[in-house]
């Protein structure tokens, strides 16, 4: 239903994960990752799709459309990276591409695209579009510090700000040279996955290593303590764009770049090698992140708000950590704290910059509402059980996958429960068959387990900041620290070193996404499943009802959990 | 080029950016359930085309992608910049498929011989079998497709003239009588009510231009 409201749209794109975020004058907002729709996972190009997507979902006509907002200013970027030393011709080439491929030309494209003026572009900084981001999901936080580490933007690898309600203030600024996002990137690199991308994947891979090159880490590599830290040049190239993040001197100590098929065998030698560089720099960099925050904290109010933002704090183990160390602070990070979620932080900018509001939201459903299936009856037919649920339980129980599609799309990269594959952990086959055969993934990593808030029969040995994150991002927690679910389940889905990111959801929280009347009934009844994205082989997870029917059949299943009934694939 | 030289992993790409081409195509026949549901069997045989071509990189012992492999996905399997395909009408996205199957036969059958072993050349052969099928009936289809348009076009310029004409008379007699009645009433009746009655300009009306533009 169209309405002569007026919207603003905040649009990330041109490194990894394009995003969009549509924002109303009253302050609603929604938001979609382009890969959704492009079908290309991290897809870093203009996000047309989601936009349009949004526009048409939403009944907003082009008119309605006061400005758009890039999620940073695209010549600081392109100026403040690969200049300050003599490189490569092939990088000066792949620099001069990149002023015609990257975002640099966000004008022209917003312009033919949503048909605005030059007067409606607009350009938020790179950080502050970081913070505001978080800022989206925190409500009533007073004042607060917010600390961004990510890759690279601006000239910058991170940023600290204080701010209350309504202003901000920056602090603080990283230099290039501190840049942990792109030391975890060439570290991804270097073990054998694609950096910017599968880091999760090595984060899994620490669990399986032993931090013993700690001490050569903290003296030569990760030079100095606190928030005056430096990065050794030796061992990282973050210059040169045409080369591997990581230099010769780096091979020379911790061995040659690694294929992953080496991690088929995760018990072997060389598999070992790697996950022991892996865990070291994992252990340094959780290290000298909590030292940062002490020294933010150190004259703070006990009770000060700590928001965390940026790709590295999509690193679960390492917001873990932080929380854990400051159980008297309220820390809070967003569900999508990467570049994606920084759309949200430009469509909050430019809402601010017009004085419009802003509500803070406090549940990561922030996605259109998930398509019926009931008007696709070419792709799925819809079987009337008596018992829907008994028949999820059967399922479940009997070691299947269950596949579930309802709700509003999380905006975050974790699925909640709405576009979910649930396997029962009673027996150790449903979740090798859910991780293997279903899904196509590799062996090594792990499944996070759903509960229940409700039935956790004695409260997780958690803070309250941990009890909301594992809403979104999940909560590392050793599997000696829960009660409630069997020992049997548990032991299923612990990770090697016996912890596991636990998702805790309550009911009000399933029934304000929307998810499927079936999935609230069996997690009320506190029955611990095993959580993991409805998608296979590492591509993005579904979104449309075709994606759905495509990824089913890929996988092999007979049908879907959706619109409350039960729907089997034709 | 040596055996040696065949990049499995590139071409697994290649097919798995066809998937996707593919499935954004089954997006645009949402008024033809039936055609919808063929195409995306088609992405879903792309998609096994792909991990067949993996398969066979594993097989020859190749490494790993390197680098990023989002890039080398746009790269190989041809989806360019995002802003050239949204824009694209069912004719364009399907003869750009039909397009890209004859191409690949081409590359399936200079793969066959150079690879001769059996592993090798069973696989290509399950990948030919369904190419061939794919260019044919897309072959047959953009024939179709081309008619069916052409038709559409006729009928849409023939129906446009006549609801214009049904449009301007129903107008035309409404307005009239309506102010024929008016006029009644206040005892005139002006000479250029008739003359004066134009359809609605929908070219500069604002909310159909925008609705324009998005598609």
């Amino acid at each position: 239903m169209r309405t002569d409201k007026k919207y603003v749209l905040g649009i990330s794109y041109g490194h990894h994960e394009s995003a969009v975020c549509l924002t109303t004058e009253d302050g609603q907002w929604i938001s979609l990752r382009e890969e959704c729709l492009s079908r290309v996972k991290g897809d870093y190009r203009f996000p047309v799709k989601s936009a349009l997507y949004l526009i048409r979902s939403q009944g907003v006509g082009l008119s309605q459309i006061m400005g758009v907002c890039l999620h940073e200013k695209p010549l600081r970027t392109w100026l403040g990276h690969g200049f300050t030393q003599r490189l490569s011709p092939d990088h000066y080439r792949l620099k001069a591409q990149h002023l015609r491929s990257g975002n640099l030309s966000f004008e022209t494209q917003a312009k033919s695209i949503f048909k605005v003026e030059t007067k409606q572009v607009h350009y938020a900084n790179h950080y502050v579009s970081h913070y505001l981001n978080a800022k989206a999901f925190s409500k009533s936080i007073g004042r607060h510090f917010c600390l961004v580490l990510d890759g690279y933007g601006e000239g910058a690898s991170g940023a600290l700000f204080s701010g209350d309600e309504i202003s901000w203030r920056e602090l603080w600024r990283f230099k290039v040279n501190q840049s942990f996002g792109l030391l975890y990137a060439a570290l991804t690199d270097w073990a054998g996955y694609n950096g910017n991308a599968d880091e999760h994947k090595v984060m899994a891979l620490a669990a399986y290593g032993k931090p013993i090159h700690r001490d050569f880490i903290r003296k030569h590599v990760i030079c100095g303590s606190g928030a005056a830290f430096e990065v050794n040049k030796h061992y990282f190239n973050y210059d040169d764009v045409t080369l591997a993040g990581y230099t010769t001197a780096f091979c020379e100590v911790f061995g040659e770049q690694n294929d992953r098929s080496i991690y088929s065998d995760i018990s072997s030698s060389m598999s070992k090698i790697a996950a022991d560089v892996i865990a070291s720099f994992q252990a340094v960099i959780e290290e000298c992140v909590s030292e940062i925050i002490e020294e933010i904290l150190i004259d703070a109010r006990p009770d000060t708000t700590l928001l965390l933002s940026g790709g590295l704090f999509l690193n679960v183990k390492l917001v873990s950590r932080i929380t854990r160390a400051n159980p008297k602070n309220r820390i809070i990070v967003p569900p999508s704290p990467g570049d994606a979620g920084s759309a949200i932080g430009a469509a909050h900018f430019l809402s601010a910059k017009f004085g419009w509001p802003f509500q803070p939201r406090a549940d990561a459903f922030c996605g259109p509402k998930l398509e019926p299936l009931s008007d696709y009856p070419h792709l799925f037919e819809c079987v009337q059980l008596q018992d829907s649920t008994a028949y999820m339980y059967d399922q479940l129980s009997s070691g299947n996958a269950v596949a579930v599609y309802q709700g509003f799309a999380e905006c975050g990269p974790r699925s909640l429960g709405v576009r979910s594959l649930f396997a029962g952990l009673e027996t150790a086959e449903s979740v090798r068959n859910l991780n293997e055969l279903t899904k196509k993934r590799e062996r090594f990593r792990p499944i996070a387990p759903m509960l229940s808030e409700e039935t956790l029969a004695a409260p997780v040995a958690v803070n309250g900041s941990d009890m909301m994150l594992s809403r979104w991002m999940g909560t590392l927690v050793h599997c000696d620290q829960i009660v409630g679910p069997s020992s049997s389940a548990l032991g299923n889905i612990r990770h090697i070193d016996g912890s596991m990111r636990m998702q805790i959801t309550s009911g009000r929280e399933m029934k304000t996404a929307g998810t499927h009347i079936s999935l609230r009934s069996i997690v009320d009844s506190g029955m611990t499943l095993g959580n993991t994205s409805l998608n296979i082989a590492g591509d993005p997870t579904v979104f449309t009802p075709l994606d759905l029917y495509t990824n089913l059949r890929r996988m092999g299943l007979g049908g879907v959990f959706a619109d409350d009934v039960y729907y089997t694939v034709k | 080029m040596g055996k040696t030289s065949t990049d499995w992993r590139n071409l697994s790409l290649v097919e798995r950016g066809s998937a996707i081409e593919v499935l954004e195509a089954a997006f645009l026949f949402s008024d033809n359930p039936r055609m919808q549901r063929i195409i995306l069997e088609h992405a879903i045989e792309e998609y096994r085309h792909a991990d067949i071509f993996q398969e066979l990189a594993t097989h020859h012992e190749q490494p790993n992608l390197r680098g990023n492999e989002t890039r080398a996905l746009i790269s190989a399997g041809g989806l360019g910049d995002i802003s050239e395909s949204w824009t694209r009408g069912k004719v364009e996205a399907t003869f750009r498929i039909e397009i890209g199957e004859q191409r690949a036969l081409e590359a399936l059958n200079e793969l066959a011989v150079k690879h001769s072993d059996e592993f090798t050349s069973s696989r290509l052969e399950l990948i030919k079998l369904d190419e061939i099928g794919h260019a044919d009936g897309l072959t047959r289809f953009n024939q179709k497709l081309i008619f069916t348009q052409q038709l559409r076009r006729l009928w849409i310029r023939f129906s446009f003239g006549l609801s214009d004409r049904r449009r301007a008379l129903a107008n035309t007699k409404v307005v009239s009588s309506l102010t024929r009645l008016f006029f009644r009433l206040i005892g005139r009746m002006p000479l250029h009510t008739v003359s004066d009655i134009r359809p609605v300009d929908v070219e500069k009306s604002d909310v159909l231009s925008a609705s324009k533009s998005i598609i």
